[in-house]
């Protein structure tokens, strides 16, 4: 039987076999009968070994599987989002709470000074602001996450 | 490209059971594509639900521009590809990319007829496939078994058409000699 001749190819051989290939692959597609060629019916021989994959088959309850735990990832980040928002909320009131004496009479000797006729209305201005941009980081962090 | 759109709008949509679909429609192609790359089955099956996953969380970026299934198979092509970088597995053998040299001429002398009968050669196939490098391995598989066109395999792999040809070539010459070496034992 032949054995391969140790030479490297050359382009043309190269192109030919490139065509034999094709050719084969053309042929069993189309289911063809011919056989002039030793080279492409070995091509075509491959090409049906290689349909007959040996590539083992996937559970049968894949795409179930997989589907089911698309949805435990969801469920997941609903609870973390969820979890980050009580976080930040119960920090942002203990943080309120800590600084609010010292916030309440800054703000008194404040509006002592610019005669504001309710000192609370800064205090409301801060935390407003301090909420909206909490807001903002956790909405950014949701977008990085999704 | 039409059921395409349907399918991904009620993923979108979340419609009930349609991300189930969506993975029974392409299931084969990602399977096919990851397990050739890391030829381990808990591997692949793992990295295969990873690719769904990366889907499911991408798919509202995937603009038409090309088939469900070859973004999809991109996604899985990546994921493969980094799993075996992480693995520290080359996907290209070093010859693979030499022009010429390693391309050696075959004898034409062989019967298909006969060789049909012979089931051993489907084992001596095979087994030359598990020698081809990840890249060679994961081309032939697309293009014979999924019988994906060159520019889809481009679009994949996202190597130029020339290179996946000059992939493929190698691949198909290499399984080709394994193949005469098996005519030419004695029986």
């Amino acid at each position: 039987m032949n054995k391969p001749i140790h030479q490297p190819m050359t382009s043309q051989e190269i192109e030919r076999e490139w065509q034999r290939q094709e050719k084969a692959e053309q042929r069993e597609r189309m289911q063809s009968g011919e056989h002039d060629d030793a080279a492409i019916d070995q091509y075509r021989l491959i090409h049906r070994l290689l349909k007959q994959s040996d590539i083992p088959a996937l559970p049968a309850d894949f795409a179930h599987h997989v589907a089911r735990q698309q949805l435990d990832v969801e469920q997941q980040a609903q609870f973390e989002n969820l979890t980050l928002r009580v976080i930040i909320a119960i920090l942002m009131v203990g943080g309120l709470l800590y600084v609010a004496p010292a916030l309440i009479d800054g703000l008194q000797k404040m509006s002592a000074a610019v005669t504001l006729p309710w000192p609370m209305l800064w205090a409301t201005t801060l935390a407003l602001a301090f909420a909206g941009i909490l807001d903002q980081i956790s909405k950014r962090y949701r977008i990085m996450h999704r | 490209m039409k059921d395409d759109r349907s399918l991904v709008q009620a993923v979108l949509e979340r419609a009930p059971g349609a991300f189930e679909r969506l993975v029974v429609q392409h299931q084969n192609l990602v399977w096919h594509m990851v397990y050739r790359m890391v030829q381990q089955r808990d591997d692949a099956e793992e990295l295969s639900q990873e690719v769904f996953l990366r889907v499911h969380q991408k798919l509202h970026q995937f603009r038409h521009d090309s088939a469900l299934s070859t973004w999809i198979g991109s996604i899985a092509f990546s994921i493969a590809t980094r799993h075996l970088q992480r693995k520290r597995i080359s996907l290209v053998d070093e010859c693979d990319d030499e022009e010429g040299s390693q391309l050696e001429r075959i004898g034409d002398d062989f019967d298909l007829e006969n060789a049909h009968a012979d089931r051993e050669f489907q084992s001596h196939v095979a087994e030359a496939m598990n020698k081809l490098s990840p890249i060679q391995r994961t081309l032939v598989t697309l293009y014979h078994l999924d019988e994906m066109s060159l520019l889809d395999i481009a679009r994949v792999t996202e190597l130029p058409e020339g290179t996946v040809k000059n992939y493929l070539f190698r691949a198909r010459l290499k399984l080709r000699q394994a193949l005469e070496r098996k005519v030419g034992e004695p029986a």
